[in-house]
């Protein structure tokens, strides 16, 4: 199925792709090639649903299961921000001595914004240097998966995440 | 990271689906296009069927998650 907006699923699914890297699941210079392709805002005409194919599937199955025959920004954000920590929470049944906490969208405020970005998130005080959100001010929220900043969030959204994080 | 996991299917009766998942009976969802059958090797993320493999991928997946979750 068809991803309409590439940018905004590759800015969620990019910071898994160091562990793809490792697994040697997807090579080094094209995970540089996507981040590049995002900060110099180049067109991205890749598969990118075949670079990470679980979360391609998985927005593929939301889609469908939403009535949609493409993959929109609505469901790239309730896979990342929604479904994607029930998977997650699914997978520790299995493997219950990982960290699994990186792993988790989480949302983030502004508290410096600069050359790095000093958030305030529920897993304590971060600095970040990777940013797929350039123009970010102080009390600003945003979405943060390992140690990338996705997007910014409207409150909403926001207040959406902290009640089911709960 | 969004891995699934390698999961065998034990049980397939109507729209109920059991697979076997490192030891781990779990009702899973169907969802791919393919008919499934007892015996089948699936990739299951959430408790959702996504990918038939082969048995061969499924043995190198399993070696390879040994591997990795030491």
């Amino acid at each position: 199925m068809e991803i309409e907006n590439k940018e905004l699923f590759l800015r969620y699914a990019i910071p898994c792709g160091e562990v793809l890297v490792r697994r040697g699941d997807l090579r080094e210079e094209m995970l540089k090639k996507l981040r590049d392709k995002i900060e110099m805002k180049r067109d991205i005409g890749l598969p990118v649903g075949r670079l990470f194919p679980v979360a391609g599937k998985m927005c593929s199955i939301l889609a469908k299961n939403m009535g949609k025959e493409r993959i929109d920004d609505d469901v790239i954000r309730k896979y990342f921000l929604h479904e994607h920590e029930k998977a997650i929470k699914w997978r520790s049944l299995f493997f219950k001595d990982i960290d699994l906490k990186e792993c988790m969208v989480k949302p983030g405020r502004v508290m410096e914004a600069g050359k790095t970005v000093v958030l305030n998130t529920p897993l304590g005080k971060r600095v970040i240097d990777k940013n797929f959100e350039p123009e970010l001010k102080r009390n600003d929220w945003v979405s943060m998966h390992y140690d990338h900043i996705c997007e910014k969030l409207p409150k909403e959204e926001v207040k959406k995440l902290m009640r089911e994080r709960k | 990271m969004c891995f699934a996991l390698p999961g065998k299917i034990v049980k397939t009766e109507g729209k109920e689906i059991t697979a076997e998942i490192f030891g781990k009976e779990r009702n899973v969802i169907h969802g791919m296009e393919d008919s499934i059958v007892k015996g089948d090797h699936v990739l299951v993320f959430n408790d959702i069927i996504i990918k038939k493999i082969t048995k061969r991928g499924f043995e190198v997946m399993m070696e390879e998650m040994k591997e990795l979750w030491k």
